[in-house]
């Protein structure tokens, strides 16, 4: 069980958005990191039938992507803007959609509250899509790419516009649906993937910067993050010098994380890196080669 | 699975205030047009002139009254024409001019000096027509257009062939669409019923109809007007509630085919668009069944149904059909603009031939009680007609299909763009 992805190009006219891609995607969690721009929707896309390769080959399970109809039987998906009818209520919007996806009368009667409940929207079951918040319809989604039951899960943002706690919530659910199937994931929040995916990719410009493990991600990074304090009048000098990842600051001095492949001049304390640093490392390395 | 979609398209179809707005048109325009009345009366002799007005296909007749009117237009040079449906005023120039003086020097066996003289004349007696008029006071545009007989007949030996190949050469000069393409000038000219011809269309609609029949098929006439047009607003409201949902792509990645969704959905727009239409029908039948039985006689209790079936079915499920195809295509309200243009088109082909003379005009017209023995003789033209519309249809829906199947995988619409702001 596995997406594989060999040399996949894709242009929307002339220009390139994903460059010559090589990817295996095996059972669990994989995060997709990248910039806005940076291909994410459009390898999703191209994954779950609903844009067309300009070349290379894309097969899930073994079935290349071309034969439409059994890719999507395989596939759960959550797009980037999911919403739907604003006039149908969250359960007759799962029936729709689950008749669309040949589920038995029986079979939908017995996933869709469940599903409901495990996004916690059971007691918005009757409420109406247009009347959903943002947050409201993306559990939707979620509880949508779940109902037939499918192989592979691909979720485009699906913590975006989700508050905190149902972002913990989501991400629980997430692992638990991960055990034996395959989730591709895409996000802006790296803490979603610090969390819960042993996969990382990073995509930049249409190209896959990084693939691995989230260790090895991390060992990207090792040794080069530091902490220190320093005085409030500092900083702009400093981010200057250095990709600062994070600034906490108190009264005159402020406390910084950044990233340094040598020790720097001023007193900092090396700590060890996590996923965000790794990821601010690649990206800061990536811009310093051109 | 097809069916419970089927179910939940109607469901979404009557959610829509567009369908409602339809069936409010559709009830209006039946209960202004149509009215109440379901009696028939037997017609009593002498009131000649008050029996309203039949076809006639006397070939000797339709000659005469054909080859009068090619008369006045030759000599004033203007001649009306429906080309695409549309009335176009059409003038001709010196060598077509001549051409059909040769035409009507054939018919007439009169020199084309003569012919010639037929237009001065007729540009004399306008003006003094309208000398006259104005020393009456009358403004010029209110005044009727003369009426000039020019004394012009057949000449001898002129087959009713040969009358027809002539008309189709006139028709040609003419640029197509006139009033003596061959099927119209055969179709009969309309010629005042007598009171024998009267009391017969009495009992053929007794007998052959069964009294609902010759009802039915007014209804038809007029709600097919309706059926050809209004459909499209429901239409095009489903349609383009997909790209507002913004659920289009999680529609797109289930496995259900496209035909499948597509179909289905088709199948219910047009159930849902049929449904008051036999609603109308029903009610129709139950006025009739009641005025009949008043008067002592018999109906067909089928009679609107089986009409709606063959006759207002196919109208809707083409305009159903283009209304899917030309919003799948256009992402836009273009189909009602496409359809809107169509329509009207067809109104003003079918104008000026209200009873019968079908051809393929998307709108045919049977603007009559009565005149069963017409629309008899015609029904095989209506049969194939309506099939062809049909299938028509189906194409429509087939191409429709591709289109969404294309933008499915991700494939974009050009023309979409063109469009766009409407
Ligand atoms: N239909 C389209 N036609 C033309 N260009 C497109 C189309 N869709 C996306 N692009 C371009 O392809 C590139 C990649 O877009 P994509 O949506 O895949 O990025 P993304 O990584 O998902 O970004 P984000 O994080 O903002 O969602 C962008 O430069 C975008 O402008
Ligand atoms: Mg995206």
């Amino acid at each position: 069980m596995e997406i594989k992805i060999e040399h996949l190009d894709k242009f929307y006219g002339k220009k390139q958005v994903l460059k010559d891609l090589n990817l295996t995607i095996g059972e669990g969690m994989y995060g997709l990191l990248g910039t806005n721009g940076a291909g994410k929707t459009t390898l999703m896309k191209v994954i779950t039938t609903l844009t067309k390769k300009s070349s290379g080959e894309v097969s899930i399970c073994g079935i290349p992507v071309g034969r439409a109809k059994e890719v999507r039987s395989m596939v759960g998906y959550l797009p980037q803007d999911f919403s739907m009818y604003g006039g149908m209520s969250a359960c007759e919007a799962m029936d729709y959609l689950g008749v669309l996806s040949g589920l038995t009368k029986v079979q939908r009667k017995e996933r869709i509250m469940p599903l409901l409940s495990r996004v916690n929207l059971q007691e918005d079951a009757k409420t109406k899509v247009r009347a959903m918040s943002g947050g409201m319809r993306r559990r939707l989604g979620i509880a949508q790419a779940l109902l037939h039951d499918p192989k592979v899960l691909i979720v485009d943002e699906p913590t975006a516009g989700l508050d905190p706690e149902e972002r913990v919530r989501f991400r629980n659910l997430l692992c638990e649906v991960a055990q034996s199937r395959i989730v591709l994931l895409s996000t802006h929040i790296v803490g979603d993937v610090e969390a819960t995916c042993e996969h990382i990719g990073v995509l930049d410009k249409g190209e896959l910067l990084f693939n691995g493990t989230v260790e090895e991600f991390l060992a990207l990074a090792e040794g080069q993050v530091y902490r220190a304090e320093i005085s409030r009048l500092e900083l702009t000098k400093v981010q200057e010098m250095y990709p600062v990842t994070s600034i906490l600051t108190t009264g005159g001095t402020a406390s910084i994380r950044f990233i340094s492949e040598k020790p720097p001049a001023f007193l900092a304390e090396k700590c060890s890196a996590g996923v965000e640093d790794a990821y601010l490392y690649l990206m800061h390395a990536k811009r310093r080669e051109f | 699975m097809f069916g419970t979609l089927f179910l939940k398209e109607c469901k979404q179809t009557v959610k829509s205030l567009a369908y409602w707005a339809y069936v409010a048109c559709l009830a209006l325009f039946f209960v202004s047009q149509i009215g109440e009345d379901w009696n028939l009366t037997e017609p009593q002799p002498g009131r000649e002139g008050q029996y309203g007005y039949t076809y006639s296909t006397d070939e000797t007749l339709i000659m005469e009254k054909t080859l009068r009117r090619l008369t006045e237009d030759y000599a004033q040079n203007s001649y009306a024409a429906y080309p695409l449906g549309f009335y176009k005023r059409v003038i001709l120039g010196t060598e077509e001019k001549e051409k059909m003086g040769d035409i009507l020097a054939e018919l007439t066996g009169k020199s084309k000096e003569e012919l010639e003289k037929l237009g001065y004349d007729y540009i004399n007696e306008e003006s003094s027509f309208y000398e006259e008029a104005q020393k009456d006071g009358i403004e010029m545009e209110m005044a009727a257009p003369p009426q000039i007989d020019f004394g012009v007949s057949l000449a001898e030996g002129v087959s009713f062939e040969r009358f027809l190949e002539l008309m189709e050469e006139a028709d040609d000069l003419i640029g197509g669409g006139s009033m003596y393409t061959p099927a119209r000038v055969e179709h009969g000219v309309e010629v005042p019923q007598t009171y024998e011809g009267a009391l017969e269309e009495y009992h053929d609609i007794i007998e052959k109809d069964r009294y609902s029949g010759a009802f039915a098929r007014l209804f038809c006439d007029y709600m097919g007007l309706m059926a050809a047009i209004l459909p499209v607003f429901p239409v095009v409201a489903r349609t383009l509630q997909d790209k507002r949902s913004k659920g289009l792509a999680a529609m797109y990645s289930k496995k259900m085919s496209s035909a499948g969704i597509l179909f289905v959905r088709y199948l219910a727009l047009l159930a849902m668009t049929m449904l008051p239409l036999i609603f109308l029908a029903v009610f129709s039948q139950f006025q009739c069944d009641v005025a009949a039985k008043a008067a002592g006689l018999s109906t067909d209790s089928f009679a609107f149904l089986k009409y709606v079936g063959g006759w207002i079915f196919p109208a809707a499920a083409f305009t159903v059909a283009v209304g899917i195809f030309v919003s799948e295509l256009t992402g836009s309200v273009a189909a009602i603009l496409a359809q809107g243009i169509f329509w009207f088109a067809s109104v003003f082909q079918s104008i000026d031939t209200l009873v019968g003379n079908f051809g393929l005009k998307f709108i045919p017209r049977f603007n009559a009680l009565g005149n069963t023995g017409i629309f008899e003789r015609e029904l095989p033209g209506l049969i194939a007609n309506r099939l062809f519309y049909s299938i028509l249809s189906l194409a429509f829906v087939a191409a429709a299909v591709f289109i969404y199947d294309w933008k499915r995988k991700g494939g974009g619409i050009r023309i979409g763009n063109l469009f766009k702001n409407l």
